[in-house]
């Protein structure tokens, strides 16, 4: 009887795990809003990169877009100084998005670049 | 705590917290660092295997050996000994390569001395006719030279008298 227990404990342990796993790394619906942007700030950093920083942004950003829909709000990528970068994509990103793509732009998706997010926020659109 | 468990330790250490930020860069979307993390994991297991698996090996070989030397009663001879003697037995005989020329055996030997003689007296023939018709006339001279010192004056002799006459073979038939 205790070693039926045990059985089942652990494979509602194993059940619950696998699907919390699932809900992190998979992908899901998100709700997410035509009339708001997501306005994204990242700092990026070369290492033996022999290209001007405004190209390692725009590679970065090309790289980690494909994990989300939606489009870029105008004008785009920009420099603000000091490494920083900010762009922003409309429809806003809902919480499964957001991760996908901050994961992206956290990881060493570009060749001798490292990147960090500094700040994360929705605004309304326009 | 000696080297062995430190690296034991270390082993387990690096397996484990690799393991635990393989799920964590997993959840945060983070693949390249998940990737990284998965190899470092599956490196530590592998070395976390493979010393395990060493050290149960050198065990066993320790049990068994203290457990053949406790088995052998005293002066019996060990596990190496009875190998050693077992490869003796089954040791193949070494090969006699003339055993063609053993005493008891003539049914090679006799041919191939007949032969042998054959050839010989054969080589023995052809030396003393080409002895006989190059070194006869050219022996008499060398024996000629060295009797010409015993031979009288010739003030004493006369000439008729040629004491050597004497030793001339007589050749009979001869007209």
């Amino acid at each position: 009887m205790k070693r039926l227990a045990l059985i089942g404990t652990v494979a509602v342990g194993a059940w619950f795990s696998v699907g919390a796993i699932g809900d992190a790394t998979q992908t899901r619906a998100d709700e997410r809003h035509a009339d708001r942007r997501t306005e994204v700030v990242v700092h990026v950093e070369g290492r033996r990169y022999r290209q001007p920083l405004d190209v390692a942004a725009a590679a970065l950003y090309s790289a980690c877009t494909a994990t989300v829909d939606g489009r870029i709000v105008e004008p785009g990528i920009v420099d603000l100084g000091g490494g920083d970068y900010s762009f922003a994509i409309t429809p806003s990103l809902g919480r499964h998005g957001r991760e996908r793509l901050l994961g992206c732009l956290r990881d060493l998706t570009v060749e001798r670049v490292r990147s960090h997010v500094v700040s994360v926020e929705e605004r309304a659109l326009g | 705590m000696n080297g062995r468990r430190i690296a034991f330790l270390a082993a387990v250490v690096t397996t484990a917290a690799s393991g635990y930020y393989f799920f964590v860069y997993l959840t945060r979307w983070e693949w390249n660092r998940a990737l990284t993390s998965g190899v470092i994991m599956l490196a530590a297991e592998v070395a976390l295997f493979g010393g395990l698996a060493l050290d149960r090996i050198g065990r066993l070989r320790t049990t068994l050996a203290g457990a053949a030397v406790a088995d052998r009663p005293a002066g019996a001879p060990g596990r190496r000994d009875r190998v050693l003697a077992r490869l003796e037995e089954s040791r193949p005989r070494p090969r006699d390569h003339f055993a063609w020329l053993a005493p008891h055996r003539t049914n090679v030997f006799v041919p191939v001395l007949l032969g042998a003689g054959v050839v010989v007296s054969a080589v023995a023939w052809v030396v003393e006719r080409v002895a006989r018709a190059t070194a006869g006339r050219q022996m008499e001279r060398g024996l000629a030279l060295r009797l010409e010192a015993l031979a009288p004056p010739d003030a004493l002799v006369a000439a008729e008298a040629d004491p050597f006459s004497l030793f001339a073979p007589v050749r009979t038939g001869a007209s």
